[in-house]
């Protein structure tokens, strides 16, 4: 570049007409936020691992494992169970803990607060993107699984849109918690522990109801032990109930309440 | 807009308080910026610059006094307020996974109305480094993004922190250039900095902080001038054209003469900082190079030769 190319001012003049600043509408301020999360999330390699490769995984060792099936039900139903719960919780929990609380400690969390995105944008962006990542993972691994032997059914698909939705709002809201009230270090350390104990012991993987007494009870209480069991009874003829319902609406608008209360958007 | 609004200060802050808990970080700070004006917050770590910035920017809620952003609130005020707002906050605020023309795109799409992405790239030499990652950017590469995205939306108001800081002498200049074409263009530019050539070269105002209270404010020169008259000096300026440097000794000798028949103390500097920096960076973009590399002649020699005399 020549240094005279630069020695003028970028694209205004005083003679040049001068349109006053104005936001972009709202929507599309939204969807460019969007667009800038997920494909944040969808290309990194550490995140993409954690929302494809590991529930993938997931899937793989519960179809050929013995592990949390139900009688009356193919392995591999229990399976996507409880891989898509995983892929929720994966997303919606850990990725979002790790990126928000990486845009706190980075400052983004005050430039975004001085744009005219604004904080609720901000948010509203995220759990989109959030939403966008969990199609994209349902997509994926729901053909890894029609390659290992699932036959979906549209109602079974169709009831669980809803648990997904609830399920989503529960999980991003603890997440954005732990990102909003943790040093970065701690959010890392605190999203990663969390998500393993959720998935491993938390009624995603096993089913609450083969769970030893005392920890059955506590297990149902849990959101995963409620998303898990809300799956089961969606994807793999799991009975229904409507406490595992109220579990997770509980926990989403504690989780929601929590974070308009308590976020921090400084490291200050 | 009416020429009243114009004529109105783009930024006014009376009084202004902020505590962090015990800690008093704003105490009655009273600050203006107008259009078309470049004004510099100084002070040292810890002044309260930036939590004056914050509070301006509605950050923060101020606990006391009266402020308004480009007339209104800025606590309160939604976005079609922030997008006449550009602000470059002090830690970047970048989204570390994200490529930067990527996030300039981005920025830009948050306004109806931004400048032209390609040309801002350009000018500020983000071109350069398009497509890498945030959190791989140097120091330097980051505030050039982070205003281009202060900029991008072509704000009234702009908060600049620490503009030139960590960047290359050649950057600096061109991020100097683009401040002043800024304000020469109507916009209010509210810059903190610890630079002083930033500050002669750049502000036309200067409000001087120090344990959140405004010390000093006005044109650089007055700022300077009241300063110096305070500790009992006083500035004299010149330049001398055509005179052998042989003789510069003796115009010295002179003015030394002249000092002591008053009483006073004559203290006698050459070009500053700022001065010598123009000519490296006139040397490294190759202007004017046969003239500048060549041996001085006597003339060329006393045409810069610039003597400043402080008297007390």
């Amino acid at each position: 570049m020549s240094a005279t190319s630069h020695d003028a001012a970028p694209a205004r003049t005083p003679s040049s007409p001068r349109p006053g600043p104005q936001p972009a509408p709202r929507l599309r301020r939204v969807l460019a936020h969007t667009a800038l999360e997920a494909r944040i999330l969808l290309s990194n390699g550490e995140q993409l691992m954690v929302a494809i490769a590991l529930p993938a995984m997931v899937l793989i060792g519960l179809r050929l494992l013995p592990i949390g099936r139900l009688e009356g039900a193919q392995p591999i139903e229990t399976a996507l169970a409880a891989t898509l719960g995983t892929a929720l919780i994966s997303t919606s929990f850990t990725s979002q803990a790790i990126q928000t609380g990486f845009d706190r400690r980075n400052g983004v969390l005050r430039w975004v607060a001085t744009t005219p995105l604004g904080r609720d944008g901000y948010l509203a962006g995220k759990i989109l993107a959030t939403l966008l990542v969990h199609v994209v993972q349902v997509l994926v691994l729901g053909l890894l699984a029609v390659l290992l032997g699932w036959r979906p059914g549209v109602l079974e698909l169709l009831a669980a849109v809803p648990v997904w939705l609830l399920g989503t709002v529960a999980f991003g809201a603890l997440g954005l918690l732990v990102a909003g009230l943790l040093r970065t270090e701690a959010v890392l350390a605190v999203s990663n522990l969390v998500f393993v104990l959720f998935v491993a012991a938390g009624g995603i993987a096993v089913p609450t109801s083969m769970y030893p007494w005392p920890l059955h009870g506590l297990v149902d209480l849990l959101p995963s032990g409620a998303l898990g069991e809300l799956l089961r009874a969606c994807l793999a003829g799991g009975v229904f109930s409507p406490a595992p319902v109220v579990v997770l609406l509980v926990w989403a608008i504690g989780g929601a309440y929590a974070v308009s209360r308590w976020f921090r958007w400084t490291s200050d | 807009m009416t020429d009243d609004i114009l004529a109105s200060p783009a930024l006014r802050a009376d009084g202004l308080t902020h505590s962090y808990g015990p800690v008093r970080a704003l105490d009655g700070l009273t600050l203006t910026a107008r259009r078309g004006e470049v004004t510099a917050l100084l002070g040292p770590n810890g002044a309260g610059k930036t939590t004056a910035v914050s509070c301006a920017t509605g950050l923060l809620r101020p606990s006391g006094g009266s402020l308004e952003a480009l007339g209104r609130d800025p606590w309160n005020a939604g976005p079609e307020h922030r997008a006449r707002v550009g602000v470059m906050i002090q830690d970047g605020g970048l989204a570390s996974g994200s490529r930067s023309m990527q996030l300039l795109r981005y920025g830009a799409s948050l306004h109806a109305h931004p400048l032209d992405v390609d040309e801002v790239a350009e000018h500020l030499g983000i071109d350069e480094f398009a497509g890498t990652l945030v959190r791989r950017l140097s120091g330097g590469q980051r505030q050039r993004l982070a205003l281009a995205l202060a900029i991008i939306g072509r704000p009234e108001l702009v908060f600049l922190d620490e503009p030139t800081a960590g960047m290359d002498p050649s950057i600096r200049q061109r991020v100097r250039h683009l401040v002043r074409s800024l304000a020469d263009t109507g916009s209010a530019v509210v810059l903190t900095t610890h630079m002083m050539d930033d500050v002669v070269g750049l502000a036309d105002a200067v409000c001087v902080i120090a344990g959140g209270r405004t010390v000093a404010a006005g044109s650089v020169e007055d700022v300077i001038t009241a300063h110096r008259r305070q500790k009992g000096a006083v500035d004299v300026r010149a330049v001398a054209h055509g005179v052998d440097p042989a003789a510069v000794p003796a115009l010295q000798a002179d003015l030394e003469a002249v000092v002591e028949k008053h009483g006073g103390r004559l203290e006698i500097t050459g070009a500053g900082a700022a001065d010598l920096e123009a000519v490296l960076l006139e040397l490294m973009d190759g202007a004017n190079t046969s003239a500048n590399s060549s041996a001085p002649t006597a003339d060329t020699t006393t045409a810069t030769t610039a003597a400043e005399g402080r008297a007390r």
